[in-house]
């Protein structure tokens, strides 16, 4: 816990209570819990937790963990996320959650791998953070220990996380780019904050730090050592030739402009995730999409596996 | 290709009401004239399926061209199982060898039995001329690429 922290916390439970005052004093009705619930609802879905905090097998429990995530560094096993007090993350403070998404540090101080997506889930608001936390909360606690991660030294040693956040986490808020409109900017802070488009479609360099030179311009070997497309407006190796309606209805679908149906992964984020947003917000991610940077980056396998 | 390009292509494709098989310059053969015939047609397929997608999302206007886009779809989908002769699953093809597998011999065969009769349905759909219709049967007929797809091909190279 450094100083800064104990800053942050008073500084949280002071705009709190402050926003509580000002509530009070405007007579604006405070969000009921069920609201919250249902935001938080929707927030998780776009958040994609679904994906890897479950297991993928017929009659698995929604958000207990134990699901293996195979990165370049070993095999990763996602945790219980559900309000069990013994196996989950029940009984964690509003606080603890935060830092938990936000910073990617357990309630008790140790620091997470970046297999979990703290890095785009610290430009996550507060208020949108406490609604996940809300949701989760209300689904059944599942009591399932968590598994070991399966990962050699050194990228086991978990002291060294300390490092690599000091070279690749910048942590802070969503800041949309200069001259946004009101959809770009909404687009994206869902691409960048909760759907974490990023985490996959940017590549990543030897320490698995993302490489925001080449920014959604596709990787040969992502998650599982996946191919990852390019999703950048680049018209020849990205995304360019795609209409604002293709992309929309892809992320509803799963089809392509050809109609033809996503392969691997993406399947499983358009299901769980991207198909339950609503069309005004899927609409401001291919408006976020369009206006990024092109970027002419031909995706080729390392290796023809 | 460049967005004004696309839509005058698409234009042009939905005007004429004929879609060529176009080999784009960045096609490379498999080495097995079976093989490139296949990816050729599945081309083709997806094509016509891009045609009437531009006017089932609002893009383009309806027109009574897009009845060809979707004959064309019923018709490929009806050759379909010619498309994969023995000895065509090469390497550098994205069919697996599961296709060839006597094990799975009715599972391919109702996969391309699903296609026919999605596509029947939308061509009725594009004759309807209703744009929520078509819409409906482009989705069904997509659904069904991936009980082919998911199971029967290689991930992209």
């Amino acid at each position: 816990m450094s100083a800064e922290y104990s800053i942050n916390s008073v500084a949280r439970i002071f705009g709190a209570a402050l926003a509580v005052a000002f509530m009070g004093m405007l007579q604006l009705p405070a969000a009921t819990a069920d609201e919250t619930t249902a935001r938080g609802e929707y927030l998780t879905a776009a958040g994609g937790c679904y994906g890897c905090h479950t297991l993928p097998v017929e009659g698995s429990q929604p958000f207990a963990g134990g699901r293996p995530l195979k990165t370049p560094f070993g095999i990763f096993y996602s945790p219980n996320i559900t309000a069990d007090d013994e196996t989950g993350i029940g009984g964690w403070t509003d606080e603890q959650f935060l830092d938990a998404l936000k910073q990617g540090i357990s309630p008790s101080g140790h620091p997470y791998f970046p297999v979990f997506p703290y890095t785009s889930y610290t430009k996550i608001t507060d208020e949108d953070g406490l609604a996940i936390k809300a949701y989760l909360d209300s689904l059944p606690k599942i009591v399932q220990e968590d598994k070991p991660h399966e990962v050699s030294s050194p990228f086991s040693w978990r002291w060294l996380q300390w490092g690599w956040r000091l070279l690749f986490f910048k942590e802070g808020p969503y800041v949309a780019p200069e001259g946004a409109s009101v959809e770009v900017a909404r687009g994206g802070y869902l691409v960048d904050a909760l759907t974490h488009c990023g985490e996959c479609h940017t590549p990543r360099n030897m320490f698995g730090g993302v490489d925001n030179s080449l920014y959604m311009a596709g990787t040969p070997n992502g998650g599982e050592g996946e191919f990852v497309p390019n999703i950048t407006p680049d018209p020849e190796t990205g995304i360019g030739d795609w209409s604002k309606g293709d992309i929309v209805s892809f992320m509803k679908t799963g089809l392509k402009p050809d109609y033809d149906d996503v392969q691997g992964s993406m399947a499983e984020v358009i299901d769980h995730s991207l198909s339950k947003l609503t069309d005004e917000d899927l609409a401001a991610i291919a408006d976020y999409l369009k206006s990024i940077k092109p970027i002419n980056n031909v995706v080729k396998r390392a290796s023809a596996s | 290709m460049s967005n004004r390009l696309t839509k005058t292509v698409f234009g042009v494709i939905l005007g004429s009401g004929i879609i060529l098989g176009v080999a784009s310059a960045h096609s490379e053969t498999t080495g097995n004239a079976e093989a490139d015939y296949r990816i050729a047609e599945m081309k083709k397929l997806g094509m016509n399926m891009g045609a009437i997608g531009k006017v089932a999302k609002g893009e383009v206007a309806y027109s009574d061209a897009l009845n060809q886009n979707a004959k064309a779809v019923a018709q490929l989908s009806a050759n379909m199982g010619k498309w994969f002769p023995a000895g065509s699953g090469v390497e550098k093809s994205r069919s697996k060898p599961d296709i060839w597998d006597e094990a799975n011999k009715d599972k391919f065969a109702k996969a391309i039995e699903d296609l026919q009769a999605a596509s029947l349905q939308l061509v009725v759909a594009v004759q309807s001329g209703d744009q929520a219709k078509i819409g409906a049967a482009l989705k069904a007929t997509g659904a069904t690429c991936g009980g082919c797809h998911k199971p029967f091909r290689k991930p992209k190279q």
